[in-house]
């Protein structure tokens, strides 16, 4: 296991990350076109009812006095008001949460459990004609953007055949799998094409190495020798790929969950930018910034309890 | 005892391993026949590419599936060709045992050398974790390797090239194997090293009465460990005898031409013998001796009929048509000097 001082160290490396994020969360907001005070006011009023909403907005004030109300704010966990929902943006990030972690972790397993065994398949029968196919398919799920994935699983499985619901959100964990497969399916099938191309070309090299020659001449169990020393060895790189395509995912829930129209933070965003609801962006984006944080983190975590060589910090 | 007293242990008989297509095979062993008695050392010479690994490999089953393994594996007294999988394992680590070339490779760099000791026992003994580990530390002890009580939970990583080597010895010798397969454990060590594994491997063998099969294509290796010793060339034998006869006295034009080409009380800067040529290509054998295109003495017969390894003097043998021709060639060439 990776030492506490590795864990610990680690989770220091998060600060630096965290602040560049508020900067540039802060930033962004107050350089983006358009005036959110115009936007909340109602479309007749003057000058002055306009002054007073930037007053209560802060946004009056300096720019650096509003970056440190900011960060003060964020730490102590008030995110503002959300000017479209009029609900303090913590409440209603913290509502929908659920739903696209849900969203995201259905996804991850079902693409691994697509990838795995058609990974696995592929490589001991390298350039077969079932490696061939397996390959095919797949190139395919990966030239073709998610959310046309998404359409067609939705018009066929859906709207045609009406195996699954075309869209929202289900109530208890088994009706909220059924409710959820077609967005997470079409999500796994292009995160499941990339984790299969990347662990099929390390199962092939893996299966190939010396030490699995070596494990094979000791002896030991075909079992053994295949979760021991070649799953093992050939997670290592396939799990940097699954972190950084969960954290890829993450910003697809945006599209994903808009045209499966799951009431996560996702759609919230899109919601939200139409609206230029700013605290509410500033909160979400705050929040996609610490689930890729953590999705990297846990990912350094289980590399460096696959990899003894990466433990030394 | 002497060497025909010993017992047989290991008798391979027209062993031939190939790849690829079935149409067009490559032969990597071609009709390969051999013998290593009880804690012998016999050195398995040529260059790369002569067959040499893949001939160990066939032997312990681990050539297939990629490779296809014809002929008898004598292992005392059973052939191990015909056996599948699951027979093979029960021998494989527990009574013939391997180790490769790099210690760099070979061991598993994310499992400790602790584990990668023990899960060799807990395949083939009884014993319980504890006593796998009594046993791990015997056998690292036993491979000089300093503190070894110490070192269990630690990681390939973190040891030498030379100790990485001595770990696999260890893990090799973990169910006390009746016969070692070596395939040029000392090819990836600085000299000093290489000596020092050498050695271990040769009081291993004297003590434990374990046989050995040493793959080099270092004929000073062979000088200094082997008792006897087989060349081999383009997946074939060419000559086996006894390493001092062999050395002294080659027969066959290729280990006549290998042992020149070994400095041996020159002066320096004199330039040593080189075989022309380079060897050939495994789909581009001919019917004949493997060794035609590049030997000094061929003839026409050379190139369409196989030489038959055939007794040459006690407990030699050698596979040429024109083995006369060639020692006297070699011998004008030295005498010319």
């Amino acid at each position: 296991m990776p030492s506490l001082s590795y864990l610990l160290a680690r989770l220091l490396q998060i600060i630096p990350t965290f602040l560049l994020v508020m900067i540039f969360i802060f930033l962004l907001v107050r350089l983006l076109p358009g005036d959110p005070a115009i936007a909340m006011a109602e479309a007749k009023a003057t000058d002055a009812q306009l002054e007073q909403i930037r007053h209560n907005l802060g946004l009056d004030q300096p720019l650096p006095i509003q970056f440190l109300v900011f960060v003060k704010n964020t730490l102590t966990g008030d995110l503002g008001r959300s000017i479209m929902l009029k609900a303090p943006v913590t409440e209603i990030i913290l509502a929908r949460l659920p739903t696209t972690i849900f969203l995201a972790l259905y996804s991850v397993l079902l693409a691994i459990c697509l990838a795995g065994p058609l990974a696995f398949l592929a490589a001991s029968r390298v350039n077969s004609p079932v490696d061939v196919a397996i390959r095919s398919v797949f190139q395919v799920g990966l030239s073709m953007p998610v959310f046309y994935i998404g359409l067609v699983l939705l018009t066929v499985l859906g709207a045609q055949l009406r195996w699954f619901p075309v869209g929202g959100y289900g109530t208890g964990f088994l009706d909220n799998l059924h409710h959820l497969i077609l967005p997470a399916l079409s999500v796994a099938l292009y995160t499941s094409a990339i984790i299969l191309r990347n662990l099929r070309a390390s199962l092939i090299e893996v299966l190939d190495a010396d030490y699995v020659q070596f494990a094979r001449a000791k002896g030991l169990s075909r079992r053994i020798v295949m979760t021991r020393h070649v799953l093992r060895n050939a997670l290592v790189s396939t799990v940097t790929l699954l972190g950084l395509s969960i954290g890829n995912l993450m910003s697809g829930t945006l599209v994903t969950e808009t045209v499966f129209a799951v009431p996560g933070v996702g759609r919230l965003m899109l919601e939200a930018i139409f609206a230029r609801d700013y605290p509410l962006i500033q909160g979400l984006t705050l929040t996609f910034a610490v689930l890729v944080s953590v999705v990297f983190l846990l990912t350094d975590i289980v590399q460096s309890w696959l990899d003894p060589r990466l433990r030394q910090s | 005892m002497s060497h025909a007293e010993k017992e047989m242990v290991l008798d391979v008989r027209h062993l031939r391993t190939e790849f690829g297509l079935a149409e067009r095979p490559l032969v990597a062993v071609d009709d390969v026949s051999f013998q290593v008695r009880t804690g012998e050392i016999l050195g398995l010479v040529g260059e790369s590419g002569s067959g040499k690994s893949i001939t160990l490999r066939s032997i312990l089953g681990i050539a297939r599936p990629r490779g296809r393994v014809s002929g008898e594996i004598l292992w005392k007294g059973r052939d191990l060709v015909p056996l599948d999988e699951a027979a093979l394992r029960r021998v494989r680590g527990r009574e013939i045992a391997m180790i490769f070339q790099e210690p760099m490779s070979s061991l598993n760099p994310l499992l400790t050398v602790g584990l990668q000791i023990s899960e060799n026992l807990a395949a083939h003994t009884e014993l319980d974790a504890k006593a796998r580990k009594a046993r791990a530390i015997e056998l690292l002890d036993m491979v000089g390797i300093p503190a070894a009580r110490n070192r269990l939970g630690d990681y390939p990583h973190e040891f030498s090239g030379g100790m990485r080597q001595r770990v696999m010895i260890a893990i090799a010798l973990a169910s006390n194997p009746q016969l070692l397969l070596a395939d040029e454990p000392t090819t990836a060590l600085d000299v000093t090293i290489q000596d020092q594994i050498l050695r271990l491997i040769q009081a291993l063998s004297r003590d434990l009465g374990m046989a050995v099969i040493l793959v080099t294509h270092d004929m000073g290796v062979v000088a200094e460990t082997c008792d006897r010793v087989a060349v081999m060339y383009g997946g074939r034998l060419c000559e086996t005898g006894p390493t001092a006869d062999v050395i002294g006295d080659a027969r066959h034009p290729y280990s006549l031409g290998l042992l020149r080409s070994i400095p041996r009380d020159v002066a320096p800067r004199t330039p040593l013998y080189s075989i022309p040529g380079a060897p050939p290509a495994l789909n581009a054998l001919p019917a004949g001796c493997a060794f035609t295109a590049r030997c000094p003495v061929a003839g026409p017969e050379c190139l369409d009929v196989r030489p038959s390894l055939e007794a040459a003097g006690r407990q030699r043998q050698v596979a040429c048509h024109h083995r006369e021709e060639a020692l006297a060639h070699f011998s004008a060439r030295e005498a010319a000097q």
